[in-house]
């Protein structure tokens, strides 16, 4: 630049020498005083790393813990590179980080690594969920006797299907002493929040078919078709039943 | 112990704070501790509900809170984002703090977001810009905002205005407060080679609603000297003087204690908060 960079000419370089590690361009534009202005952007650029990856390990640390500190580290500094965060708020970053988990080649001999990421996902946006008061018994009866309406479940509700046992790899996370387990058997999870804690359960294909379908706003005719497409032998009453024990039905 | 009352929007008293970081709360609310008032940083508030926002109602029952985003990207080149912008209009409704502030700095373009305090360039194009922002935020959040100088590592050379000459302009012509970061103010006259006294001198001390004090840490290996903003320290000696001339200079400010890396036992920073209350009460003692 001979003349001196716009503000955006400015910040997309300075930006090009955080995600790339050099601003050529704009290194004439800044003060060296005694050190090089390449060493001054470097600051911002480490300190762009250790953010990211610092929010992810927070958000993730079970995926840290079946990782491995170093090869997690790994895959967050590459992450912070390629995709980086798209929002000012870093509650928001890694909604992406599962699906970029499993997309690497060093993840392809635990194919089960992303759904936990995406549980661990989930887990946060429980946490972080609005609260709402359970459905007490009068408007229970009210909601469950419209087979039209859509009976309303409390915002911290979430529920994960996949090909793992991404529950029980979860757990082992957490506590590796206990015995080896088998990932390869499918799991569906039922997440919630109670007090201020996550709380987690495996559920039935069909029972997570059924809460994924009222999470989206269906009739409860509409879930129980959704359920019935998974397992068409399912009681009705036994889809509901993790809802009722739990009291996931919002007022 | 603060007595326990429903009371809303407290204001923030010509005292002490500390900036309250998640992994203190529960300590606070177990212990109530005598401090003044809190800071925390808006987008640990931005979730809808859960855990913050169970603790967040219940210190604000007690304390004077105020808040400090690190967000918005007030100094972009690109528009502020909407969503966050609302998110944060929202909080402000719901969390009515005494405080409000931003920094004076960019974080975002191109749509990726950096979660850091960039530096600006001091020009006037900068300074246009910044003017507009901070009358967009003021505007969006309906009441008058404060915002911080930051620490930097880059001093850009086609800067036209000094640091202390950019604050004060942009306080006059938005009518903004300023959050002086005395800190910062130390780390910068190191970083960039200028007196740090007079930056306090430059600074309109009418504009000056709120003061921070930190920690830094010295970098070496770069062939220069170089202090680095980490949060993780106790104030330097050298700080507590130019807070001490800070005072002086522009009159007793609520003032805080940041502590955000490595956080150490809360009685730490209630020593730190200690400390800069003997400042402030010498200050307060020679103006009664």
């Amino acid at each position: 630049m001979s003349s001196p960079p716009s503000l955006r000419e400015l910040q997309h370089a300075f930006a090009g020498a955080i995600v790339n590690g050099a601003a050529p361009a704009l290194e004439p534009w800044i003060a060296a005083r005694g050190i090089a202005p390449a060493a001054r952007l470097r600051i911002y650029r480490n300190a762009n790393l250790a953010i990211h990856v610092d929010a992810l390990a927070t958000s993730f640390p079970a995926l840290q813990r079946l990782l491995g500190e170093d090869c997690f580290d790994g895959l967050a500094t590459r992450h912070a590179a390629y995709r980086g965060n798209r929002s000012g708020n870093l509650q928001d970053h890694g909604a992406d980080f599962a699906a970029f988990v499993e997309a690497q080649p060093e993840t392809a001999p635990w194919p089960w690594l992303g759904d936990v990421a995406r549980l661990e996902w989930l887990r946060q946006e429980v946490a972080l969920a609005a609260d709402a008061a359970p459905a007490d018994a009068a408007a229970l009866v009210a909601a469950l006797a419209d087979a039209e309406q859509p009976p309303r479940l409390r915002p911290c509700v979430r529920v994960l299907s996949c090909a793992w046992a991404v529950l029980d790899l979860w757990r082992c996370a957490q506590a590796p002493e206990h015995d080896a387990i088998d990932p390869i058997a499918p799991q569906s999870v039922l997440l919630w929040r109670e007090g201020s804690q996550v709380a987690m359960r495996a559920i039935a294909p069909a029972q997570a078919a059924f809460v994924a379908a009222l999470r989206h706003g269906s009739s409860l005719d509409l879930a129980l078709a959704a359920a019935q497409l998974i397992d068409p032998q399912a009681p009705p009453e036994t889809l509901l039943r993790p809802l009722l024990e739990h009291a996931l039905l919002a007022a | 112990m603060p007595p326990s009352r429903p009371v809303r929007a407290q204001p923030i008293p010509t005292s002490v704070g500390i900036g309250l970081r998640p992994a203190h709360v529960a300590h606070v609310l177990q212990h109530r501790p005598a401090v003044p008032f809190f800071e925390l940083h808006s987008e640990n508030l931005f979730c809808a509900g859960g855990a913050l926002w169970d603790a967040f109602d219940a210190l604000r029952r007690d304390y004077p809170v105020s808040l400090h985003g690190v967000g918005l990207s007030l100094g972009s080149a690109d528009p502020l984002d909407p969503a966050h912008l609302a998110a944060l209009r929202a909080l402000v409704q719901r969390a009515e703090p005494a405080l409000v502030s931003e920094h004076v700095c960019w974080g975002a373009i191109g749509g990726r977001h950096y979660n850091d305090l960039l530096p600006l360039p001091y020009t006037e194009e900068a300074l246009d810009l910044m003017v507009a922002r901070v009358g967009q935020l003021q505007e969006a959040l309906g009441r008058r905002v404060l915002v911080e100088n930051v620490s930097s590592y880059i001093h850009f050379s086609h800067s036209t205005l000094s640091e202390w000459e950019f604050l004060a302009a942009l306080a006059a012509r938005s009518g903004c407060g300023l959050l002086l970061d005395v800190n910062n103010v130390y780390v910068n006259s190191v970083n960039h080679g200028f007196d740090a006294q007079r930056f306090i001198d430059g600074v309109p001390a009418d504009a000056v609603g709120e003061l921070h004090l930190a920690g830094f840490t010295r970098k070496h290996g770069l062939g220069g000297e170089l202090l680095i903003d980490s949060h993780d320290q106790r104030v330097d000696a050298a700080v507590w003087a130019l807070y001490g001339y800070t005072l002086a200079r522009i009159g007793a400010r609520p003032s805080l204690i940041e502590w955000d890396q490595h956080l150490p036992d809360f009685a730490v920073l209630e020593d730190e908060a200690r400390l800069a209350t003997e400042h402030l009460d010498v200050v307060t003692a020679l103006a009664a």
